[in-house]
């Protein structure tokens, strides 16, 4: 599986640069900041742990009202954040205002109003052109200096941002090297901001990623309102190529020419559920015609057509054109808060949603649960929970639950002693024959329960959990106890629920 | 893990008492021939053309009345196979006369050759520690080496068909060319066939299955597998056994799946005895010869007529009853095994590759393809590969032979096939045959759709004309298909 790898930006100041007469660098500089971190990761197993303790570095830069913008994951799980500027000698204690996981990108305060007196807001520009020049700027690993590396705009396409692994956007492909530390800092196209420099990509040289300015402005207008709603999800499948010939043109009944693609799947958890259907050949997308690539013409380059839905903000309506029944007709697509996908990506910040009974832990199924089966966790891990990852939305038994919920360890306890446990991430279908379909539903089903036992059963085993609520019931006091447990359950996310 | 209880009648001897007293070693080379065969294999990746493969030698065994012992591996697919004993006689051809792929048995027969060797005593069931002594082939020659060893363990192992859990002797190997088809003795009779090496030590399937081969060969049975017809876990804890409401002390395992209507089995039936033996909650039962084996190893000792005593507890209550064994042919699973195979169904509409998934399609994912193989068939496999008499199979898109006509699609492989033309098809034939009808009925246009929404839409009028230039572009015979 080729895997992106985050870490990022450039440096190497060129003041040599035609582009940078030195009054106007020395003036950029001032308004791009060093940022450390203190962090705690999540544990996945026990997830109401964190990890020991680890610090970091990245880049930030300032876009004025007393706003640093850099990449969500310079600043994830961080307990303690500090910034400080180019040729300044003092850190300023800082914290994250608002973050926004799904597109890699935070705007951070400084808690002293006056640090950014004389700083200039750095000013941002449109999509650069391929081939056209960049600059990025940063604070990479090895040195305390800033540093600029120069290199060209090589492609813009629409790929997974790595920090959760599960959402797509718009990207730019530079040709720059690209160093750890470099995350979150500014590249420039003359005195612009065209980008927020990454990830990097390690199986290859000369290939960084930076976030168009797109994707930046869209994460300032959703926290526009005091909160930040999230990009949202599409949730189509489409057949790519297949108008491609004139063979599939004629059978779908799309005449005058080959365009559009076929939808072969639709998620119950999108805007298009209910609107837009499996078969459906979408031809235009905000009146922007899809080519049988699935791209459209976006700032003169041809894009993915979802990059069009995924700039918008909830509440607005997308426009599509499609062929349904050989006729063509116009539908509209609402833009819903992002819901969370069946398998989560990376999670940050809070800790991973759990319940305890009895000493066993459930928790959902998600891409760092995953992980822990090693960096080939896609060979390694469980066969239930690779299918899961990679099935769960095509599989009917498990695509209209809203999360997968896997019993992932068991604290050891009188009532669970006797009882083996062979740590097989087993697959949560159901307890006393009550179908799970979130972790609410276990807690309230356990809450309510009135039988004697309490039968947890499973996908893909025939074994079933048995264990007596009583004994249960009053075992789970003694386990948060003796544990360490703050609470037997925890249901908050970064997502918005509900 | 599910043991799917299986087992294969064989005998109403149950388990014979092993020989107390030790035999004076008789030499039996004469009754072992060297075998050397000629095999074609299929190609799954290029499903229609045939592989010829390097001749392969392994040892016959010889029964008597023409009839010679060996494995399934060595006879199945074999063009030619022949034998030559050790008296210095000269080779001769046999046939392939009954072929076990499940047990890993084939019985060869040999016609119009007078043979003086002295055919071999199949025994009963020995015990774990029993010294023993087998034949093997020495490299690049018709000679053999006689061995001694001693039977280190009996296990219940996945069977060499894949699809069953077998009784298996271990014998440590003293020649890493065993593993095919060497006989083991004890006491001068034969008491197992070495089917495969693991490592340094022998697999050798027992007598006592072989006996059934046997059997099943002179009654003009298919081989066949036998079973419980239920699935079952172990009897796990405490809570269990109260919300089982059988005693705390009890031991054996639960029935959770009922795969054959014909046996007398509940859900949550818990299994303590199986004849006499006791279960204890990991499915173990103590053998007399055997020790602490699955007791799935016992019931594969009986004969499909037989029926089975069991107890179990149902609704708390002590109950004892006689079942009947359910037959079941390998090839009722979904996902079959076509070890036997030289040519792989298959068909080829528009440049796609369509077949049935089997377990060697999955094997040619590598040494782990348990691993490597695409999830979606894997979790096939391992959970729902399923036994009910309907030949249903899951057909897959192997890949696709890129031509014009399925431009856009000639990247897609593995895909599950599920409908032709908006009807579904649970196997290859009814597939093609909605295919062929599509044409038949002079329909315009023939769309495949499959498990992950994908479609894929081809003319009929082109589809005739791109199968004469694929199959010109990617040389394939006009007969494969």
């Amino acid at each position: 599986m080729l895997r992106l790898k985050i870490l990022i930006i450039f440096w190497g100041w060129n003041l040599f640069s035609p582009d940078f007469v030195l009054g106007n660098a020395l003036a950029l500089r001032r308004s791009v900041f060093k940022i450390t971190t203190t962090s705690n990761e999540l544990d996945f197993k026990q997830p109401w742990k964190f990890h020991k303790q680890s610090t970091g570095t990245g880049t930030g830069f300032y876009i004025g009202n007393k706003r640093i913008i850099t990449n969500a994951h310079v600043v994830a799980n961080a307990t303690f954040i500090s910034v400080q500027r180019d040729g300044d000698h003092r850190s300023m204690p800082a914290v994250i205002e608002f973050i926004a996981h799904d597109s890699d990108l935070a705007l951070l305060n400084v808690l002293d109003d006056k640090y950014f007196s004389g700083v200039a807001p750095l000013q941002f520009s449109g999509i650069p052109k391929l081939q056209s020049p960049v600059s990025a700027v940063g604070y990479p690993t090895g040195g305390d200096q800033l540093s600029v590396t120069e290199g060209v705009v090589s492609r813009i396409g629409y790929r997974t941002y790595v920090h959760t692994d599960s959402h797509d956007h718009l990207m730019i492909q530079v040709s720059s090297a690209i160093n750890p530390g470099n995350s979150g800092g500014p590249v420039f196209q003359g005195r612009n901001v065209v980008g927020v420099a990454f990830q990097t990509f390690l199986r290859a040289q000369n290939v960084g990623y930076i976030i168009p300015t797109p994707i930046v402005n869209r994460f300032l207008n959703d926290i526009a309102d005091g909160k930040y709603q999230g990009h949202p999800v599409l949730g189509l499948t489409t057949n790519r190529g297949r108008m491609s010939l004139p063979a599939s043109t004629r059978y779908y009944g799309l005449s005058g020419g080959e365009r559009g693609v076929v939808v072969s799947k639709v998620s119950p958890r999108s805007g298009a559920s209910g609107v837009i259907q499996p078969g459906d050949v979408l031809t235009k997308i905000s009146g922007l015609d899809i080519g049988v690539d699935g791209r459209v013409v976006f700032e003169n380059e041809r894009v993915d057509f979802e990059s069009i839905y995924d700039l918008k903000l909830t509440g607005d309506q997308v426009q599509f054109e499609l062929l349904r029944d050989r006729k063509l007709r116009e539908v509209k697509v609402p833009v819903l808060k992002q819901s969370p996908p069946l398998v989560l990506g990376h999670t940050y910040e809070k800790h991973p949603r759990y319940v305890v009974i009895g000493g066993y832990v459930f928790t959902p199924l998600s891409i760092d649960y995953l992980e822990l089966f090693g960096k080939d966790w896609y060979q390694n891990a469980p066969l239930p929970l690779r299918y899961l990852y990679l099935n769960a939305e095509l599989d009917p038994l498990f695509s209209q639950k809203k999360e997968i919920i896997i019993m992932s360890d068991r604290l050891s306890h009188p009532v669970n002693q006797t009882i083996d446990w062979r740590g097989n991430h087993s697959v949560l279908r159901s307890l006393n024959g009550q179908s799970i379909s979130e972790l609410e539903d276990l807690k309230k089903f356990y809450d309510e329960n009135q039988q004697e036992y309490l039968q947890f059963e499973f996908y893909f085993q025939q074994d079933a959990l048995i264990l007596p609520f009583k004994e249960t019931k009053k075992a789970d006091s003694e386990i948060a106890k003796k544990y360490s447990l703050g609470s037997l359950f925890w249901f908050s996310s970064i997502y918005p629920r509900g | 893990m599910l043991f799917i209880l299986t087992f294969f009648v064989a005998h109403s001897s149950a388990w014979s008492k092993p020989k107390e007293k030790k035999q004076p070693q008789v030499d039996l080379t004469a009754s072992v021939a060297t075998l050397t065969t000629s095999k074609m294999s299929a190609d799954h990746d290029s499903p229609w053309f045939i592989t010829p493969e390097d001749s392969v030698q392994g040892l016959a065994t010889y029964l008597g009345n023409n009839l010679f012992l060996t494995t399934s591996s060595l006879a199945a697919r074999a063009t030619q196979i022949t034998l030559k004993m050790q008296d210095g006689s000269p080779k001769f051809s046999a046939t392939p006369a009954h072929i076990d792929i499940e047990r890993g048995v084939a019985i060869l027969k040999v016609e119009n050759v007078p043979l003086s060797a002295a055919p071999v005593n199949l025994d009963g069931d020995v015990k774990e520690g029993t010294e023993a002594s087998y034949y093997v082939r020495k490299f690049k020659s018709t000679q053999i080496t006689r061995f001694s060893g001693r039977i280190f363990d009996v296990i219940t192992q996945r069977a060499p068909g894949g699809l069953s859990f077998l009784p298996f002797y271990l014998v440590k190997s003293q020649s890493k060319y065993s593993g095919r088809g060497e006989p083991v003795f004890a006491n001068n009779q034969l008491i197992g066939l070495t089917i495969g090496l693991d490592d340094d030590s022998m697999m050798v399937i027992p007598s006592r299955l072989i006996k059934e081969c046997l059997n099943q060969y002179q009654r003009k049975q298919p081989p066949t597998i036998s079973r419980l017809g239920i699935t079952y876990h172990g009897l796990q804890s405490l809570h269990h056994r109260n919300f089982l409401k059988v005693p705390p002390s009890a031991e054996g395992v639960v029935v959770d799946r009922i795969l054959d209507k014909s046996v007398p089995f509940k859900k949550d039936d818990v299994l303590t005895k199986v004849g006499n033996y006791s279960i204890d909650t990991d499915g173990n039962i103590q053998h007399p010869e055997w020790g602490s084996i699955h007791f799935s190893s016992f019931v594969v000792a009986h004969d499909i007529q037989e029926k089975i005593s069991v107890e179990v507890f149902r609704q708390a209550e002590k109950i004892t009853f006689e079942t009947p064994l359910v037959n079941v042919d390998p090839d009722q699973y979904l996902i079959p095994s076509l070890l036997q195979a030289i040519e792989v169904p298959h068909y080829i509409f528009a440049g796609l590759v369509l077949r049935n998934l089997d377990l060697q399609y999955l094997e040619g994912f590598g040494r782990d393809w348990f691993k490597r193989a695409p999830a979606h068939f894997l979790k096939i496999w391992f959970y729902n590969n399923d036994f009910d008499g309907s030949k249903k199979r899951v057909v897959i898109l192997q890949r696709v032979l890129p031509d014009a006509i399925n431009f856009g699609f000639e990247t897609e492989e593995n895909l599950i096939l599920n409908k032709v033309n908006n009807e579904t098809c649970d196997n290859l034939q009814e597939c093609v045959k909605l295919i062929r009808k599509s044409a038949e009925d002079k329909k315009e246009f023939t769309n495949l759709k499959f498990y992950d929404g994908s479609e894929f839409v081809a003319r009929n009028q082109d589809a005739a004309s791109a199968e004469r230039r694929i199959r010109k572009l990617y040389q394939i015979p006009e007969t494969a298909e």
